[in-house]
């Protein structure tokens, strides 16, 4: 079933035409790869798909709901429940630890779970790191608590940016796994963002994007 | 100083916009690290009175002060409220922080 779909989405800044009339489903359980060049208008399409960016026209829908449409704090409401985010940078908190980093998320949605953030570390295989702050973890390590975090509130929808781009192949290729694994076994309908060609034999579906459009050749 | 470290942090609140927090949250926040940052100031500011007025004292005796507890109550006060007051200026950044600039950085 299509859980996030885009609706002829379009997003010009100024005379550049980001995003020309994109439409794209993503169903539960699958896991996509968006490849394309820099430039190719990748982010622009996934902060629209997130609900992060309001779209120059059309629409997009989770789960049946126009998410374009509501006001910028239900919006945030909204993606606080139904989609994890995962960046090329991480954007963990410094001056929290990894279990912290999570919990945060679980406070925002008042989840008063107390080992829900351990166990969830443990299931990314970074439990050891719980109480370590981020300058003292891996690139690696930084990303399955960044993705330990995305998961916190069991949204049904995983947006990934470039998740590999700061990280060595090995790393790369654990991190493209694990977020498979969330399509697999956790049923997320999850997007992945890159110009990375090798994580294609990873995903269900490659969908190539240019000039901010899909390219016949798929 | 705080006007700064909001700038310094304008990521981590895009981050936090985009992954679900809501102004009122974010804002609680700042205010919050408002009020620390001027009760600290306050506590180090009667610390430094507290060392230098027994010097002055012995020293400069014309200069040293006598402190009363209404006046230093008084400054604890001001500074708190001033303090927080200021922090009206990174709220207002923060309302400026968009959501989708998290992908920029
Ligand atoms: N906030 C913005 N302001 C102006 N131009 C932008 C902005 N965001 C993206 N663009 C432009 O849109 C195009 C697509 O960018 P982007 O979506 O970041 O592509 P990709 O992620 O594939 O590298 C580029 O030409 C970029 O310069
Ligand atoms: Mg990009």
């Amino acid at each position: 079933m299509t859980v996030l779909a885009g609706e002829s989405l379009t997003r010009t800044f100024g005379d550049v035409r980001a995003v020309d009339g994109v439409s794209v489903g993503v169903a539960s359980g699958e896991a996509v790869l968006i490849l394309g060049p820099n430039g190719s208008g990748k982010t622009t399409l996934l902060s629209m798909l997130g609900g992060l960016l309001q779209p120059t026209s059309d629409r997009v829908l989770i789960a049946g709901t126009d998410v374009t449409a509501m006001s910028e704090q239900a919006r945030c409401g909204f993606r606080l429940r139904t989609i994890g985010f995962i960046f090329q940078s991480f954007h963990l908190l410094n001056a929290l630890t990894a279990r912290e980093n999570v919990q945060l998320v679980l406070d925002l949605a008042h989840d008063s779970d107390p080992d829900r953030a351990e166990t969830l570390l443990d299931e990314l295989g970074v439990r050891q790191r719980a109480d370590f702050l981020p300058h003292a973890m891996s690139g690696g390590e930084k990303q399955r608590v960044a993705i330990a975090r995305s998961l916190a509130n069991d949204p049904g929808i995983l947006l990934a940016d470039e998740p590999t781009g700061s990280l060595d192949s090995q790393a790369g290729e654990a991190t493209i796994r694990l977020l498979c694994d969330a399509a697999r076994r956790h049923g997320k309908a999850v997007i992945i963002v890159s110009h990375d060609t090798r994580i294609v034999p990873r995903v269900d579906r490659v969908l190539s994007m240019a000039d901010g459009r899909w390219q016949e050749t798929r | 100083m705080l006007y700064g470290s909001i700038l310094e942090r304008r990521e981590d609140y895009a981050m936090l916009k985009a992954i679900g927090a809501s102004d009122r949250y974010l804002a609680g926040l700042v205010m919050r690290q408002a009020l620390i940052a001027s009760t600290l100031g306050f506590v180090w500011g009667a610390l430094l009175a507290g060392i230098s007025n027994p010097l002055l004292k012995r020293f400069v005796p014309q200069l040293s002060l006598r402190y009363t507890w209404q006046a230093a109550l008084a400054v604890l006060v001001g500074t708190v409220v001033v303090g927080t007051l200021a922090s009206v200026i990174p709220l207002r950044v923060l309302r400026r922080v968009y959501p989708a600039e998290v992908f920029r950085a």
